[in-house]
C-alpha cells in the first residue's frame, strides 16, 4: 500500500466518523446537539421523546445504513472484478428481482391469504414476514443462476444469464402489480424507495452480524480478486481454483446483495457507484487497497443519503433509491471525466 | 237568452279547458317508469335534491332534463357535465356549454357501478334492484349485493387488475357504467359505442358529509330525489347536534388523537385537511397534525411523529392488529406512545360482514354520523353513555 493509498485510506475514516455523527444530529426534527449526546450516553430520562428518538430511530437506522453501504459497495466491486464488467453490481446475477417476487407475492399476490397464514404460523408478521418473503425469493434466484452458470466459463455470458432471469422474474412481478387493488400497490412502492428506518435494534440482532461478517469475508478474497483481476488463465497458473474461487465470492457477494435488500428494500447505485468512486480516488485496481476504501465509502455514501432523504423536514421523507442515485449519479461522471487513471481496469 | 248565455259560458268554458289545461305535475319523479304521454308543460322532477356539503357536484333541474356538473373528473382532472333526460320525453337540444355534454336516460334501468361504495349507495336508496354489474365480485361486501349475486344477475366487468373489459360492457348495454372517478381512456371508448359512461368523485369531498351526500348523486340518476334528500338530511342533523355536543366541551377535556401506522419508519397519517381530520375535531378532539395540509393521506417520518404524538391520548384508524403485543413486534417503536402504552389502540374493525369484508367500509360512507358517535364515545366516554360501537374497538392487549 502506497503512501498516498494509506492517506486516503485515513481520510476515508475520518469522514465515515463525521457523517456518522452528523446523521445522529440531524433527523427530521430538530434534537439541540446537546440533548443528542445526553440521549447518547443515557443521561435523558427513559421517557423523554428526543431520547427515545436518537436511540430507537437514529442510532439504528444509521447503523444499519454503515452496513448496508458496505455491504453494497463491497459486493459491487467482487460483481465487477468477477464478471469483468463495469456495470456490474450486486444484482446482477437477479438477486433484487428474486427479492421483488418474494415481497410482491407477499403483498400484491392473491395468494396474500396464504402467505400471511403461514408467516403467522412462523411467528412472522408485516416487515419481518417480508423479509422473509425477499429472502426466500433471492435465494431461488440466485439458486438458479448460480447452478446454470457453473457450466458456462465466460463471464459475460454469466452476466447475460443474470439478466434474462431478472427480466422474467420482473415480468412475474408486473402481472402481479397490474392485477393489484390500490392500497396494496402504495405498500408495494414503498417498499421499492429502499430505507434504512424500518431496521430495528431487534432487526438488526440478525442483519447486523449477517453484513458485518460478510464484509469480512469478502474482504479476505482480496487476493483472488487480484488474481482475476489479470486474467483467468493467468490466476489458474496461480494455482487458483478459478471456477471455484468465482462460484464461491458470487455466492457471497450476492447474499450481502440479498440480505440488504430483504431487509432495506432494493437500494440501486451505491453498489455500482462506490467502486467507480473508489478507483477514481485512489488511482489504483489492486484490491487491498480498493476494498477497504469501498467498504469505508460504502458506509460513508450512504450515511449521506440518509442525510439527505430527510431534507425536507417533517414534510416526509425523500425515497432513498431515488437520492442515492441523484447524489451519486453526478459524481461518479465528474470521477469517470476527470481521471483517465479511474477508467475501469478489469 | 238565458239558454243562449248558458251555452256560451260552456262553451267557452269548453275552449278555456282547451287551451290551458290543469298543469299536471306528476305526483312524484318516475322512479321506475318512462313518461308515457309527453306534456311539455309538465314539471317531471316534483322531487328534487338541494346539495349542501358535497362540493364536486351540482344539478340544475329543468322540467324534462336535469344538468349534473361534475367540477373535476378526477382529481385534478376538467369539468364534465351530464344532462339526464327523463325517459319518454323528447330529447333535449343541447346548445352552448351544453353542446356534446354526455346524455343519459332516467331513471337508469341497469347499472355496472366501478366501486364498492356506489353500491353502498344504491343499498341505502333500496335500490339493488338495478344493478347489474360490478367491477369484481369478490371484493363486494354488502349482503344485499351479494344476495342478488347469487342469483346470477350481476356481471363482472373489471375482474383482471381492476381493468375494464370494454368488450363486457359494451356486449352488456347497461344503461349507465358509475366510474371511480379516475382517468381512462377507454371512457371514450365505451362511450362511443354508446354506453354512457359518469364519474363519482366521491372520494375527492374534504367533509364526511360531502362525501355522504354523494347519495344524492346515485339519485339523480335514479329519480330517487326525495328518499336521498331525506336520509341525507336525518343523517346529517343526527350528526351535527351530536358535534355541536362534543365540541362544546371545555378545552382540557378535548384528547389529542393521532392516526395511522408505521411502514418501514414511516407513518401513513390522516392529513391535516382529510375528512378523517375534521371528523376528529367534529367530535370533539385534537388532532396531532391539525396544521398539516394534506388533502387525503400524508407520510410523516417516525422520529416526526414521536415528537408531534407521544403525548396524544388517543390513537385511530391504524389497523390489521389483532393485539398491541403484536403491534409491538410489528414496531417496537410504537411504545413511544402514550396512546399505545395506555391502550387507546382504536380500530374501526368491530364488525365484519357475511363475506368477511370490513363492515365499516361497505357503509361508512354514507354514515359519517355513526362514525361521529363511535369518536365521541371514545374521546368522550360520558358523554353518550346510550350510543353502542358501531365499527370502532380497541385493539386487545393480547
Amino acid at each position: 500500500m502506497t503512501k498516498r493509498e494509506a492517506v486516503i485510506l485515513g481520510g476515508l475514516v475520518a469522514a465515515v466518523g463525521v457523517v456518522f455523527l452528523l446523521s445522529l444530529a440531524l433527523g427530521s426534527t430538530s434534537i439541540p446537539l446537546r440533548r443528542v449526546i445526553m440521549a447518547l450516553i443515557g443521561t435523558l430520562p427513559d421517557e423523554d421523546t428526543s431520547g427515545i428518538v436518537v436511540t430507537t430511530i437514529r442510532l439504528p437506522r444509521s447503523v444499519t445504513a454503515m452496513l448496508a453501504g458496505a455491504s453494497l459497495a463491497v459486493a459491487g466491486l467482487q460483481m465487477q472484478t468477477l464478471l469483468r464488467n463495469p456495470l456490474a453490481d450486486p444484482f446482477a446475477l437477479g438477486i433484487s428481482s428474486g427479492a421483488s417476487l418474494g415481497v410482491a407475492l407477499v403483498v400484491l399476490g392473491s395468494g396474500y391469504g396464504a402467505a400471511a397464514a403461514f408467516g403467522n404460523a412462523m411467528g412472522m408478521r408485516g416487515d419481518a414476514l417480508i423479509t422473509l418473503a425477499a429472502i426466500i425469493g433471492a435465494a431461488l434466484v440466485l439458486g438458479l443462476v448460480l447452478v446454470v452458470s457453473s457450466r458456462i466459463a465466460n463471464p459475460t455470458t454469466v452476466l447475460i444469464l443474470g439478466l434474462m432471469f431478472g427480466y422474467a422474474v420482473s415480468a412475474i412481478v408486473t402481472v402481479l402489480v397490474g392485477a393489484s387493488q390500490p392500497e396494496r400497490l402504495q405498500q408495494w412502492a414503498q417498499w421499492g424507495f429502499g430505507s434504512f428506518s424500518g431496521v430495528t435494534w431487534q432487526r438488526l440482532r440478525l442483519f447486523g452480524p449477517l453484513t458485518f461478517f460478510g464484509v469480512l469475508i469478502a474482504s479476505a478474497t482480496t487476493k483472488q480478486l487480484n488474481a482475476l483481476l489479470l486474467g483467468e488463465s493467468y490466476a489458474r497458473s496461480m494455482g487458483l481454483a478459478v471456477r471455484r474461487a468465482r462460484l464461491l465470492t458470487m455466492l457471497g457477494a450476492s447474499v450481502l446483495g440479498a440480505v440488504v435488500t430483504a431487509f432495506c428494500g432494493p437500494i440501486s447505485f451505491l453498489g455500482i457507484a462506490v467502486p467507480h468512486l473508489c478507483r477514481g480516488l485512489l488511482g489504483t485496481s489492486d484490491h487491498r487497497a480498493l476494498v477497504p476504501a469501498v467498504v469505508l465509502m460504502g458506509s460513508a455514501v450512504a450515511l449521506v443519503a440518509q442525510i439527505v432523504s430527510l431534507l425536507p423536514g417533517s414534510a416526509g421523507v425523500l425515497p432513498l433509491n431515488a437520492v442515492t442515485s441523484l447524489m451519486g449519479a453526478p459524481i461518479v461522471v465528474a470521477v469517470l471525466l476527470r481521471s483517465r487513471r479511474g477508467a475501469f481496469a478489469g | 237568452m238565458w239558454r243562449a248565455c248558458l251555452c256560451a259560458i260552456v262553451v267557452s268554458g269548453v275552449i278555456v279547458a282547451a287551451q290551458r289545461p290543469a298543469p299536471r305535475v306528476a305526483a312524484a319523479n318516475l322512479t321506475r317508469a318512462c313518461v308515457e304521454t309527453f306534456d311539455a308543460a309538465a314539471d317531471y322532477f316534483p322531487d328534487k335534491v338541494a346539495i349542501e356539503d358535497a362540493t364536486n357536484f351540482s344539478v340544475e333541474y329543468r322540467t324534462s332534463y336535469k344538468i349534473v356538473t361534475i367540477k373535476e373528473a378526477y382529481a385534478g382532472g376538467p369539468r364534465e357535465r351530464y344532462v339526464l333526460a327523463q325517459c319518454g320525453t323528447p330529447p333535449p337540444r343541447l346548445i352552448g356549454d351544453l353542446a356534446g355534454a354526455q346524455v343519459v336516460t332516467v331513471p337508469v334501468g341497469s347499472l355496472f357501478a366501478f366501486s364498492t361504495t356506489h353500491l353502498s349507495l344504491l343499498v341505502d336508496l333500496g335500490r339493488v334492484d338495478i344493478l347489474t354489474g360490478v367491477a369484481q365480485r369478490d371484493v363486494v361486501m354488502s349482503p344485499e349485493v351479494e344476495g342478488r349475486i347469487k342469483t346470477g344477475k350481476i356481471a363482472e366487468f373489471a375482474k383482471v387488475g381492476r381493468v375494464i373489459d370494454v368488450e363486457r360492457v359494451v356486449s352488456a348495454r347497461p344503461s349507465l357504467l358509475m366510474a371511480g372517478g379516475t382517468p381512462s381512456a377507454t371512457f371514450s371508448v365505451i362511450r362511443r359505442a354508446g354506453v354512457p359512461v359518469v364519474a363519482n368523485t366521491e372520494w375527492l369531498e374534504l367533509t364526511a358529509l360531502g362525501r355522504a351526500e354523494w347519495l344524492k348523486y346515485m339519485a339523480l340518476f335514479l329519480n330517487e330525489e326525495r328518499k336521498a334528500q331525506t336520509l341525507y338530511g336525518a343523517m346529517k342533523n343526527r350528526y351535527q347536534s351530536l358535534s355541536t355536543r362534543a365540541t362544546a366541551r371545555p378545552d382540557a377535556e378535548r384528547p389529542l388523537v393521532m392516526t395511522g401506522r408505521s411502514t418501514r419508519g414511516m407513518f401513513t397519517i390522516a392529513g391535516g385537511r382529510s375528512y378523517v381530520a375534521a371528523l376528529i375535531t367534529d367530535a370533539g378532539g385534537r388532532y396531532a397534525w391539525a396544521d398539516d395540509t394534506a388533502v387525503g393521506s400524508a407520510s410523516v417520518d417516525l422520529e416526526a411523529q414521536i415528537q408531534r404524538a407521544a403525548n396524544a391520548d388517543v390513537w385511530i384508524n391504524g389497523g390489521g392488529w389483532k393485539s398491541l403485543a403484536v403491534m409491538l413486534e410489528d414496531e417496537p417503536r410504537y411504545a413511544a406512545f402514550k396512546a399505545y402504552r395506555q391502550g387507546q389502540v382504536w380500530v374501526y374493525e368491530r364488525r365484519e360482514t357475511p363475506t368477511g369484508g370490513n363492515d365499516y367500509w361497505s357503509r361508512s360512507v354514507t354514515r359519517p354520523d355513526l362514525v361521529l358517535a363511535d369518536l365521541v364515545k371514545i374521546f368522550h366516554p360520558t358523554l353518550t353513555p346510550e350510543h353502542t360501537f358501531e365499527w370502532y374497538k380497541p385493539v386487545p392487549a393480547r
